[in-house]
């Protein structure tokens, strides 16, 4: 449901985190939908995306590009392109409309850098999803940088266990990016961040080395 | 869910906690594979798997959590103007949750004048009755997380959320929670100024519906 927009993290941190996000509805427009769904993949992939896919199709940790985008069909589910400014979402929106796809579409990220978009390209949104937080029993939760990483995959599919894994595996010198690959390996939706997790373990790995962090990733 | 764990140098699962993800057989972690997961489950474990392994496929015939909920609202109009949806998605972010606490949230929710529970989620399939009880059987099956979805009319959103504010310290786990809304054609969305007179966290980052299905 909504395994986008509960991503942990502040507005500055999240400000530099987008997911366009296409999907055909079950009995209303699904059948047909397969170049439709190709079209929202090879938009989203000429634009460097940090991560792109779907669940039937793969992410960019373990597939390429044109093996993600040929595998798009009439399937009923989420097929995403990652993002880390919001020109670059602008302009993806752009061609979308522009190319006229005809896919529902949503974005996930900071609502006011969305609706600058909208108001850029002279439209109104149609329906917001606005989390309200977490509630219930917050004691269970991790610290906020395995927390940060960890919702990046709405489907619990980053386990704070690897994540706390890599960030030690960091701190002892290990590549981020790798890292941030294995990670984020086991995300289906292709919605996590790669940039941002790399960011994010880079910046839990100092913390774990007592250095000092200038401007934090979460 | 931290069900696996080293005793005497050997890896066991905890069979109670374990939420049946598939995650572990997945990764190709254990150098002799001795990790793997049964093809097929017996009810109601079968409910484990449905819920938290997330390429499973509802009876919804939906992956993930099984609800397009307003990923597609455009072509489908489940939230309509002068209504609103609420999402509770227990167990998120990572702590996994047993369906009794499903029972409690829905039964808060069946108080509210005028709710609707949406059908086209796999959660509602669990109730047994109008009050929202969820078959005995059932109760203490764990999975990743599902989502209790609803939608009420928008002058009920007060007395919706207090009833979640009344049952949250009754919960054994976490949960998410959702505020859907259409926008206003000024881009105007007043339920969000209820929940801020509230005193309650909104999120700046949100999902947008951009309105650009067609059927």
């Amino acid at each position: 449901m909504t395994h986008s927009s509960h991503r942990f993290g502040t507005k500055e941190g999240l400000k530099k985190d987008f997911v366009v996000m296409a999907m055909a509805s079950k009995g209303v427009n699904d059948v047909g939908s397969g170049p439709k769904i190709k079209e929202h993949l090879t938009i989203c992939a000429e634009h460097n995306p940090v991560n792109l896919g779907g669940m039937k199709v793969g992410n960019l940790c373990n597939q390429t590009k044109e093996e993600i985008i040929a595998g798009a069909k009439d399937y009923v589910s989420t097929f995403n392109g990652v993002f880390c400014d919001r020109d670059t979402v602008r302009d993806v929106v752009k061609e979308l409309i522009d190319k006229k796809v005809g896919l529902s579409t949503v974005i996930s990220g900071v609502y006011t850098e969305t609706k600058s978009i909208a108001d850029e390209l002279g439209f109104v949104p149609h329906t917001v999803n606005f989390p309200l937080g977490i509630w219930g029993k917050k004691e269970l939760l991790p610290e906020p940088e395995i927390l940060a990483i960890t919702t990046q995959c709405g489907h619990g599919m980053i386990s704070q266990h690897l994540v706390r894994y890599y960030m030690q595996r960091v701190a002892d010198g290990f590549d981020a990016h790798k890292a941030a690959k294995e990670v984020c390996r086991y995300c289906y939706c292709a919605i996590a961040n790669l940039d941002r997790v790399e960011r994010i373990l880079k910046e839990g790995a100092a913390k774990l080395n007592h250095e000092e962090v200038k401007e934090s990733a979460v | 869910m931290g069900a696996i764990s080293l005793q005497d140098k050997k890896a066991v699962v905890n069979q109670d906690e374990c939420v049946e993800c598939g995650m572990c057989s997945e990764n190709p972690i254990c150098p002799v594979g001795a990790i793997s997961q049964p093809e097929s489950f017996p009810w109601p474990r079968v409910l484990r798997a449905e819920y938290s392994n997330p390429r499973c496929t509802h009876k919804t015939g939906v992956t993930g959590r099984g609800t397009e909920e307003m990923k597609t609202n455009d072509v489908t109009n489940r939230f309509q103007f002068g209504r609103l949806g609420i999402g509770v998605e227990l167990g998120r972010p990572g702590t996994g949750a047993r369906f009794r606490d499903f029972e409690k949230v829905a039964m808060a929710f069946a108080k509210i004048p005028g709710v609707v529970f949406e059908e086209k989620n796999p959660v509602e399939a669990l109730f047994i009755d109008e009050a929202k009880h969820i078959r005995e059987d059932v109760l203490n099956e764990k999975v990743l997380s599902g989502i209790v979805e609803i939608t009420i009319p928008e002058e009920q959103l007060e007395c919706a959320l207090n009833l979640l504010k009344e049952v949250e310290p009754e919960l054994e786990t976490v949960c998410s929670v959702d505020l859907i809304s259409r926008v206003q054609p000024d881009g105007s969305i007043p339920a969000l100024d209820v929940v801020r007179r509230m005193g309650l966290y909104v999120s700046p980052n949100c999902k947008t519906n951009l309105g650009l299905g067609r059927v």
